[in-house]
């Protein structure tokens, strides 16, 4: 019996102009989505190629310091269903041995104009809620109210029939009719993907599909219930229309805006340019320091061939006299240990930063769950990787492997090593005479006379008596470092199990709402006045 | 008679259900709205504050060094919070509102990256364009998406056009009591944020605030009435006012969701820019062309001698080289950035909402008014601050006017104080600025206004009312 009431609801649904035009807005909103969403995925990839070939070329190096790998977090393929905060995370990390990673940098996918930054593009679950949820309840606004206006409540209740089997009835009905359109979007979606040259997915990701698939299932139910709810507690279908739209507008474009500016005032996050100072106080004090490990440098200690800098205050050298190579090599391993220790101390500094803005980011999304669209929003990018908590996870996973690195270099004594910071033989290099004889092509011999040159002519520029050009090495000549003993980066922990660990608290909020709203409807309805 | 019309569907609006239950939204976001603004523009304020004082503090012991080190060093300006930012803060925060400069050269704008939490997704400020162009526009539509399929359904129209009024001056009835009621909706909210903001103290009330929020009243006005004329048109259309309610819920998703959000995706394929690698590499290129070429002038003069004013004189002309290589390129770079921008502008002009959107940011001056003005009187008061520093240097009988944009061996070492050194000072867009900001917009608005309404008189005078 309850079927047939079903059936019903489905036949007048299905030859409705709502049905019509509900299946329309899918047809035409959601290729639109998938063709967005799939152009920025491709984006993502090719941004991607370029890390990956950046890290690779990162990797080239002769000496140990240099080490500094860079971990490309790879573009989550279900970001086209759900882009998340993805788009708004950088999806590299370089490491250095003076400091974790606080941040991913690049920003992947983003458009490459900054003005463009104020618009938002929407995916395919954000369409998904919208039109779902809208059908959702102009396929049940008038269920109670609409029958009540036409008389035809009456009719049904007086067969022997109980309400909530009319009241399970009406509900499957609205589900039935929704069915086709939502197994549309998802076969319209996987089709995108199939036909797609650029997405391959995995059976783990079909999977994880498939519970998005579901969750949307549960989230129409809830509307659902919210519009059987409205329609069987007003009396007019006008009414409760109005309701449900105004309803919908609040849920769908209110409250994620609201949450968001409301934490934001509530929860203060303090900026990142004061924590850019701190911690570059902090980076500099902690650099003031070890110098002081280096000692006074001894005469005839300097280095002339591209002392190139690189990140952290790594150094290569490959011309430099004997003498400043050894004072180096001694001063290294003290001032690394000191910096990878200060490291963690401008890592407390960060993490205290990061934590606020992690709190002020939980505080919105949890206001924002008042919205059972926001839930299934929250819920589906958790689902996909998309989310915060995925980020997460990619970045500790950089501070392990950061950590293993600097337990290599110290098992292996590189710190302490000439091939930490040069690829030439020390036994090799020219002293400051020899130096000094090459430049000036044997016009002076030594240091010393180099200095009385300076003495007699003060306003000469050293261009006059250098004649030749330092003594250079030839970089590309020197050998390359041999990193197959390095640990290789772990990646991150995946699996479908760990993604619904992630969901499973908004999937419980979103059943606690469907259930208390069926049971709201329920009550609404055995009450109802049927005159 | 006229006015009796109106009054009539004015009192009947004012006695439905739609409009009390709207009217404690909007209520509600109102007051939510100021008090959220309060709490951050304050913040907002507080920050830019520090961020303000810091680097006035370094560019002063710069400065204090001597003025040459100080017109060297490359320095960032950010724009400050506007405090007029509750009527609309046009997405400031998620534009370029920092910009790179020294003495010598403007580098460019960036977006600051620390100015919002980036774990959080973002999120519009619900400020009272945000209210008026999602919630009363949607109001709008409820409320005229049954103006004459409903009453044609409940059998009233056939009785009402029966009176000796004519079609016309009926259906105008209708749609100027739609909108007074729409406008009446509001403005308890505008009063109550009005009184939070007043009561806070955190906003400076002055003539040109109370012309803006004249301004945005009067642009409401314009897209209350557009959305009624779509309304107006969508009920006249349709027979029966469910499919009418249908077709306005469509005209709002589209005007809402579908346009904005697609419009980055049309953008980058109408009006393609080059990459921002590309312009690096071709940068890149520029600078490794002038230094070879610099490299080879050394070389020649190597071994010969040269005095150290003339190696100074060699240096700027390669550092003026090099800095113009780059601005050349990055300037056509940034004319480019703007162009896709207001490109992309225009795209989502399509749609009434995003239309009362660019149309009340011209008003406030902000966004992207105020992003262009600010950019253009930086690269005004750059030259000026090298005019006038020229003109400091030219009374130093030691330099040796030498102006080199990374070097100051050339130039004066004097002390001075920093008090006299000229200050950026943002300039707020003029009447004239903002108008012609806000041109396209108000023309449009009113296009579609009038197109919707006579349209739908047009086809009210034909309608069928049985």
């Amino acid at each position: 019996m309850i079927l047939n009431i079903a059936f019903k609801e489905f036949y007048t649904n299905l030859v409705s102009a709502r049905f019509a035009i509900g299946f329309l807005l899918c047809l035409l909103l959601i290729p639109l989505t998938l063709v967005v969403n799939i152009n920025d995925y491709k984006s993502k990839v090719t941004a991607y190629e370029t890390q990956q070939k950046e890290a690779k070329e990162k990797l080239k190096i002769r000496v140990w310091s240099y080490l500094q790998p860079r971990i490309v977090r790879p573009p989550e393929s279900l970001s086209i269903l759900s882009r998340g905060i993805s788009y708004q995370l950088g999806n590299y990390v370089d490491l250095t041995f003076t400091a974790k990673p606080f941040k991913a940098q690049g920003k992947a996918g983003a458009s490459d104009n900054p003005l463009m930054g104020t618009y938002f593009s929407v995916d395919f679950c954000t369409i998904l809620a919208i039109v779902l949820s809208l059908l959702a309840l102009l396929f049940t606004y008038d269920a109670c109210s609409g029958e009540r206006e036409q008389g035809t409540l009456k009719q049904v209740l007086s067969n022997s029939m109980p309400r909530s089997s009319v009241l399970l009835g009406k509900v499957l009905g609205a589900c039935l009719t929704l069915m086709p359109i939502i197994l549309f979007c998802y076969l319209l979606c996987a089709l995108a993907i199939v036909l797609s040259l650029h997405i391959m997915f995995s059976a783990d990701e079909w999977l994880r599909m498939g519970l998005v698939l579901l969750a949307s299932i549960l989230f129409f139910a809830t509307f659902a219930f919210l519009g059987l709810f409205v329609s069987s507690v007003f009396r007019h279908s006008a009414a409760s229309i109005i309701v449900c739209l105004l309803a919908w507008v609040f849920f769908l474009f209110v409250v994620p805006n609201v949450s968001g500016y409301v934490a934001g005032s509530l929860l203060e996050t303090p900026s990142e340019k004061a924590l850019d100072a701190n911690t570059y106080n902090f980076t500099y004090e902690k650099w003031r320091e070890a110098k002081k490990f280096r000692g006074e440098q001894p005469r005839g200690a300097f280095a002339w061939e591209d002392s190139r800098p690189a990140a952290g205050g790594a150094i290569e050298t490959s011309g430099a006299t004997p003498v400043f190579l050894e004072w180096y090599r001694q001063g290294n391993k003290v001032v690394y240990n000191h910096m990878i220790e200060s490291a963690e101390g401008r890592w407390l500094l960060e993490k205290e930063f990061v934590d606020k803005q992690d709190r002020q980011r939980l505080l919105a999304e949890r206001l924002s769950m008042v919205s059972p669209s926001q839930v299934f929003r929250l819920l589906s990018s958790s689902l996909c990787r998309t989310d915060v908590e995925s980020y997460k996870r990619f970045m500790e996973s950089t501070h392990r492997y950061r950590e293993e690195l600097i337990q290599y270099l110290r098992n292996g004594n590189l710190f302490d090593s000439y091939k930490f910071f040069t690829a030439v033989d020390p036994n090799k290099m020219m002293n400051e005479d020899e130096y000094i004889n090459y430049r000036t092509e044997g016009l002076l011999k030594t240091m010393a006379e180099l200095d009385q040159w300076y003495k007699d002519n003060p306003d000469k520029s050293w261009a006059s008596i250098y004649t030749r050009d330092e003594p250079s090495v030839d970089r590309a000549s020197l050998p390359l470092l041999d990193l197959s003993d390095v640990p290789p980066y772990q990646g991150v922990p995946g699996g479908v199990a760990l993604s619904l660990k992630d969901s499973l608290v908004k999937l419980a909020v979103l059943v606690c709402i469907c259930v208390i709203l069926f049971y709201l409807s329920f009550i609404a309805f055995l009450r109802y006045d049927v005159r | 008679m006229f006015s009796n019309i109106v009054l009539r569907e004015i009192h009947q609006h004012i006695l439905s259900f739609r409009l009390h239950l709207t009217m404690i939204l909007i209520l509600l976001l109102f007051g939510l709205g100021s008090v959220a603004f309060i709490k951050g523009h304050t913040a907002d304020r507080q920050s830019y504050e520090q961020v303000y004082s810091t680097n006035l503090e370094k560019e002063r012991s710069w400065a204090e060094k001597y003025l040459s080190n100080y017109m060297i060093r490359v320095r960032s300006l950010m724009l400050a919070p506007r405090s007029d930012a509750f009527i609309t803060d046009a997405k400031e925060k998620m534009m370029p509102n920092q910009f790179w400069y020294s003495g010598f050269c403007v580098f460019g704008f960036e977006v600051p990256n620390w100015a919002s939490n980036d774990l959080m997704e973002s999120f519009a400020e619900l400020n009272w364009v945000y209210i008026v162009s999602i919630i009363i526009g949607f109001t709008v539509l409820l409320f005229s998406y049954d103006l004459v399929s409903g009453d044609k359904e409940n059998g009233t129209l056939a009785l009402t056009v029966s009176y000796p009024v004519s079609r016309g001056m009926l259906l105008t009835g209708k749609y100027i009591s739609v909108i007074t009621v729409a406008m009446l909706v509001l403005l308890p909210g505008i009063v109550l944020s009005l009184i939070i903001l007043l009561l806070s103290g955190a906003v400076v009330f002055d003539g040109i605030l109370l012309a803006e929020i004249a301004g945005f009243l009067a642009g409401t006005a314009l897209f209350v009435a557009c959305m009624a004329a779509l309304g107006l048109l969508s009920s006249i259309i349709t027979t029966r006012s469910n499919v009418s309610l249908l077709v306005c819920l469509c005209i709002w998703l589209g005007s809402v969701v579908v346009v904005p959000n697609s419009a980055l995706f049309f953008t980058d394929k109408l009006f393609p820019i080059k990459s921002s690698q590309s312009v690096k590499e071709r940068i890149n290129q520029a600078q490794q062309a002038v230094n070879a070429k610099h490299k080879a002038i050394y070389d020649a003069v190597k071994g010969s001698n040269v005095t150290a004013e003339e190696h100074f004189r060699m240096y700027e002309k390669q550092n003026m080289e090099w800095f113009q290589a780059e601005k050349t390129i990055k300037d056509s770079w940034n004319n480019s950035l703007f162009y896709q921008f207001s490109g992309s502008r225009r795209l989502a002009a399509i749609s009434p909402v995003s239309l009362f959107e660019q149309l009340s940011e011209a008003l406030v001056g902000g966004g992207l008014v105020r992003l262009r003005k600010a950019w253009s009187d930086m690269s005004l008061y750059q030259s000026q601050l090298l005019e006038w520093f020229k003109g400091v240097d030219a009374k130093d009988p030691e330099s040796m006017h030498i102006y080199d944009p990374s070097n100051t061996f050339g130039m004066t070492h004097k002390i001075v104080d920093f008090a006299i050194v000229p200050q950026f000072q943002e300039r707020r867009a003029s009447f004239a600025e903002r108008l012609d900001g806000a041109r396209l917009s108000l023309a449009l608005l009113i296009i579609y206004t009038v197109i919707a309404f006579s349209l739908s008189f047009v086809l009210f005078v034909r309608y069928d009312v049985r």
